[in-house]
């Protein structure tokens, strides 16, 4: 593929019709729309499930503390995730797209890095005792943060993706644009999680 | 007649707003603690005011970048002048 033709792709998307704004951003507007509401129904019946509970009753008798410190680490990680994508983003927009590249990469990276994480303190909380059914805390936590894991494993398959797509010269702004949305989502849902269920 | 009707619409009314409070029919309103009660109205207003937002900044983004986008759009017949109308003198002539 030409230099010409990529760059025409990447500034215009598809060159047959002027548009208002691309299908792909605004499909995905609407999807990370509905899943906020979700995660604000988890959210607000988690809360209220442990305003109901005694004065220091939370955790419940017999369940682990969450692990609030290595859980720190792991949200800097997908924090820098976000940002990283969002440098990769700003690099494919300019006179070099090719400088993105290793922005996206990295990002991609430390995507990787915090569902892994998640899944190894994961095996640590079950082998403690903390299960789907062991509990109210159990319930929620593994339906709140595994949900927010499905997501995040969604997000960096559309980052390895779109950074295949970049590698091959077949990546539009559009369609980046679109998984910029979803994974900022990712990122940025998960700070209001880990203050909510951690702390 | 009338002020029996009158009376009577009063009463209903009255009884429509004071019976309610003393029915207290939401269960998760007015049982359980009060940390319970706080953590339920601050949950219903994040959830009434977070979809609010949401459309609400979708509703300014549509507006002002329909703005920008529209901008253009009568550019081409606002610069378009029509060819000048020939006289009907010349028509007679041409016709001589």
């Amino acid at each position: 593929m030409s230099a010409a033709r990529i760059i025409d792709l990447r500034v215009h998307g598809s060159p047959r019709h002027r548009r208002f704004a691309e299908s792909a951003l605004i499909g995905m507007a609407l999807v990370v729309f509905t899943e906020v509401m979700m995660f604000a129904g988890f959210v607000s019946a988690f809360v209220i499930v442990q305003s109901n509970a005694p004065a220091r009753g939370w955790p419940p008798p017999g369940q682990p503390r969450l692990p609030i410190e290595r859980t720190a680490v792991n949200t800097a990680a997908l924090l820098l995730s976000g940002v990283a994508l969002w440098v990769a983003g700003r690099k494919f927009a300019g006179s070099a797209p090719r400088a993105a590249e290793p922005w996206m990469a990295a990002s991609l990276a430390l995507g990787g890095f915090f569902v892994v994480f998640q899944g190894a303190e994961w095996v640590a909380l079950l082998r403690q005792g903390l299960t789907l059914t062991s509990s109210q805390l159990g319930s929620f936590f593994y339906l709140i943060v595994g949900t927010h894991a499905l997501h995040a494993f969604a997000a960096i398959l559309a980052l390895a993706w779109a950074w295949y797509a970049m590698r091959t010269g077949r990546l539009t702004r559009p369609r980046l644009g679109a998984v910029q949305m979803f994974w900022f989502f990712v990122v940025l849902i998960w700070p209001v999680l880990y203050w909510k269920v951690y702390l | 007649m009338k002020r029996a009707r009158w009376l009577a619409t009063v009463t209903a009314l009255a009884l429509g707003v004071v019976l309610p409070a003393l029915a207290q029919a939401c269960p998760m309103c007015f049982a359980g603690s009060e940390r319970s009660r706080i953590a339920i109205f601050k949950m219903t207003i994040v959830m009434s005011l977070l979809p609010l937002g949401m459309l609400g900044t979708g509703v300014l983004w549509l507006r002002r970048g329909g703005r920008s986008f529209l901008g253009d759009e009568f550019e081409d017949r606002d610069a378009y002048t029509p060819p000048a109308m020939e006289s009907p003198e010349s028509d007679q002539h041409r016709s001589a």
